[in-house]
């Protein structure tokens, strides 16, 4: 009955076939990642080649000192091209991270931080301080770079505690009232940023529109390197946790059982996706769907281990935030469609579209 | 030796376990039998070490002690007890398109460091499969399974957990004792799989020396199969001992208010209990 040490591998076929498909994905997915990122580098207002781009940032100072065209590239590169390009990474791929991992934590594919109301929660953190900071006392400027994100982050948790208790008891999880309960934080926030545009001025009012529809335009490097540190501290947490929250599929007792900390688990995972979700919103606004669509189609084609699907979903993600972005600025141009926009045309059809598949789980 | 001794549990208002103890012995498999709502679910979650895992009971309180091979259950780290005991669940509910193999290779998941299955764990995943009547059902999605289909697999993942390891595989007999807590294993299953997941828990507690507790509605299978069978009744266990002790038809229908007279099952075996 048992298994000598020196037995031939046992064939495990459908194991196997996942494993080859998830490296094959993964693989096509850098490839894409690669040519989308390079492409949104060098397409815009100001076109350039791969090659002309390469030599900017490649060429030493004093080559492009002396030439004018490298000059210029070099100038649109480093403070406006790839700083955005960079963000629009950073956005996919903790959306899609963070997507993934609510979507395991909640036992549920419809399980989104935009849906469920993490990233509105982030949204009223950020425009709280934003319009009553001042108030407070505190300069605005100085506030925002540092304090938004922690206002965001501390948005996103408290909705997602909040979220979470509602929709689960005893180890199981409602999904109606999963996303009924997104519906009304939805609402609530977005009465709340409405009250809030009667005490804003001029410029607060600004960055509040620009909350609602979500864009990229606010891209700079120490806002890079603000957000980084939260985005990437969120990923690591949920990675370290991918092989335990596929032990959560068997349900939260079942997963104690295996000697899976569950509600540490869960505790960590919840706050490592607000960090993401909210250090991202921070500076980028509600961009939703990101979160839905990246590891749905991952799964679709790997199957449901998350030790799969989160690094493929931060690959979609950033694959798609990149494209996106670049449809943004280049569609409308000169204009820019904010990017909020472009992922809800994409991501609210498929959203119906996964709705109408799990119509029978949803009560038809 | 699995032991709880004075449990009580309550929940809200209700009292659900009043002083219980019970002993469950390596080497052998203990019937449990009740009523519907006599708390044998509980009593399996207290022996499985669910109460002291914050959050998931937080409704009910409980005294009394329950010890495995000794040690107080509340002071054993998750991933050892993980190691020590395995727990079948009454049913279960999968959202995403797990591969039957996935999940019984969850079961490995206590033995595995940095998630990478071995040679050894993917042999117990196709041992395990078989010895749960599964093997059919190798390359199929969890989602497309049928309920008793699901249970045999779940069945299969608690296998995999309590499998012994390559090192120690030949005189496993001699190994730590570790337990298997089985909630309504034959619930969902058809005549002739209760019979054969029950004689394969059986054998295994003799092999592997583990001792098993299942809960099972059916006296007569029970009986059949069991070492010892546990009446539960009035939140105590009101009777207990070798099955053609236990299967008499004052006892049977003290713990299920229910008249029943006892058929010779042929030699060897406890009388059957059947309806007046």
């Amino acid at each position: 009955m048992n298994t000598p040490a020196a037995a031939p591998v046992v064939p495990l076929p459908q194991v196997d076939r996942r494993r080859r498909m998830a490296t094959l994905t993964l693989a096509g997915l850098a490839v894409t990642l690669f040519l989308a990122t390079l492409a949104a580098i060098c397409i815009g207002a100001y076109r350039m080649t791969p090659a002309l781009a390469w030599s900017a940032l490649s060429a030493s100072g004093d080559a492009i000192a002396s030439d004018p065209a490298l000059q210029q590239a070099h100038a649109v590169l480093l403070n406006i091209r790839l700083p955005r390009v960079l963000l629009a990474l950073l956005v996919g791929a903790g959306f899609g991270a963070a997507g993934s991992a609510l979507q395991a934590l909640f036992r549920n594919p419809l399980a989104d931080p935009g849906l469920i109301g993490i990233s509105s929660g982030a949204a009223l953190g950020a425009s709280t301080l934003i319009v009553l900071g001042p108030l407070l006392g505190a300069s605005i400027g100085l506030v925002s770079l540092y304090f938004l994100p922690i206002a965001a982050f501390a948005g996103a948790l408290l909705v997602s505690a909040l979220v979470y208790r509602l929709a689960a008891a005893r180890g199981r999880l409602a999904l109606p009232l999963l996303l009924l309960a997104g519906i009304a934080i939805n609402a609530l926030v977005g009465a709340a940023i409405g009250l809030l545009t009667y005490i804003a001025d001029d410029a607060q009012l600004r960055s509040l529109t620009f909350w609602s529809l979500g864009s990229l335009g606010g891209a700079q490097w120490p806002v890079l390197g603000v957000v980084l540190p939260f985005v990437l501290l969120g990923v690591a947490l949920i990675a370290r946790h991918s092989h335990a929250l596929n032990a959560l599929q068997l349900g939260e007792t079942e997963a104690q059982h295996l000697g899976v900390a569950a509600q540490a688990v869960k505790r960590t995972v919840l706050v490592a996706s607000a960090l993401s979700v909210g250090a991202l919103v921070s500076c980028t606004g509600v961009i939703g769907f990101i979160g839905l669509v990246a590891p749905h189609c991952v799964r679709l084609a790997c199957g449901p281990d998350q030790r799969v699907v989160m690094p493929g979903a931060m690959l979609l993600g950033a694959v798609l935030t990149v494209l996106a972005d670049l449809a943004a600025r280049t569609v409308a141009a000169p204009a820019e469609v904010p990017l909020g926009i472009l992922t809800a045309l994409l991501g609210a059809p498929f959203f119906l579209m996964l709705l109408w598949r799990s119509r029978s789980q949803l009560g038809l | 030796m699995l032991m709880t001794s004075n449990l009580c549990v309550t929940h809200g208002a209700t009292s659900i376990l009043r002083g219980l103890s019970l002993t469950i012995k390596p080497g052998t498999l203990t019937a449990l039998l009740g009523r519907n709502g006599a708390g044998k679910s509980t009593l399996l979650k207290a022996l499985a070490g669910d109460f002291q895992a914050n959050g998931s009971t937080r409704a009910a309180r409980h005294s009394g002690v329950t010890t495995l091979n000794g040690e107080a259950l509340n002071t054993i780290a998750p991933r050892r007890l993980a190691l020590l005991r395995a727990v079948l669940p009454q049913s279960s509910q999968l959202a995403f398109p797990f591969s039957v193999e996935e999940i019984v290779l969850l079961g490995r998941y206590p033995h595995l460091r940095g998630g990478v299955p071995s040679r050894h764990d993917r042999g117990v995943v196709a041992d395990a499969l078989a010895l749960a009547g599964a093997n059919a059902l190798v390359g199929r999605e969890i989602t497309t399974l049928s309920g008793g289909e699901l249970a045999r697999v779940q069945f299969a993942r608690v296998l995999a957990q309590l499998w012994p390891d390559a090192g120690n595989a030949n005189d496993s007999a001699n190994a730590t004792p570790r337990y298997l807590l089985l909630d309504e294993p034959t619930a969902a299953l058809d005549l002739a799989h209760q019979h054969r997941l029950l004689t394969t828990v059986r054998d295994l507690t003799r092999e592997w020396n583990i001792g098993a507790l299942a809960i099972v509605h059916d006296p007569n299978l029970a009986a059949r199969h069991a070492d010892v069978i546990a009446l539960l009744g009035d939140g105590v266990v009101i009777a207990q001992g070798a099955p053609c002790e236990v299967m008499r038809p004052d006892l049977i229908e003290q713990c299920y208010g229910f008249s029943v007279r006892m058929l010779d099952a042929g030699r060897g075996h406890a009388p059957v209990a059947v309806p007046v």
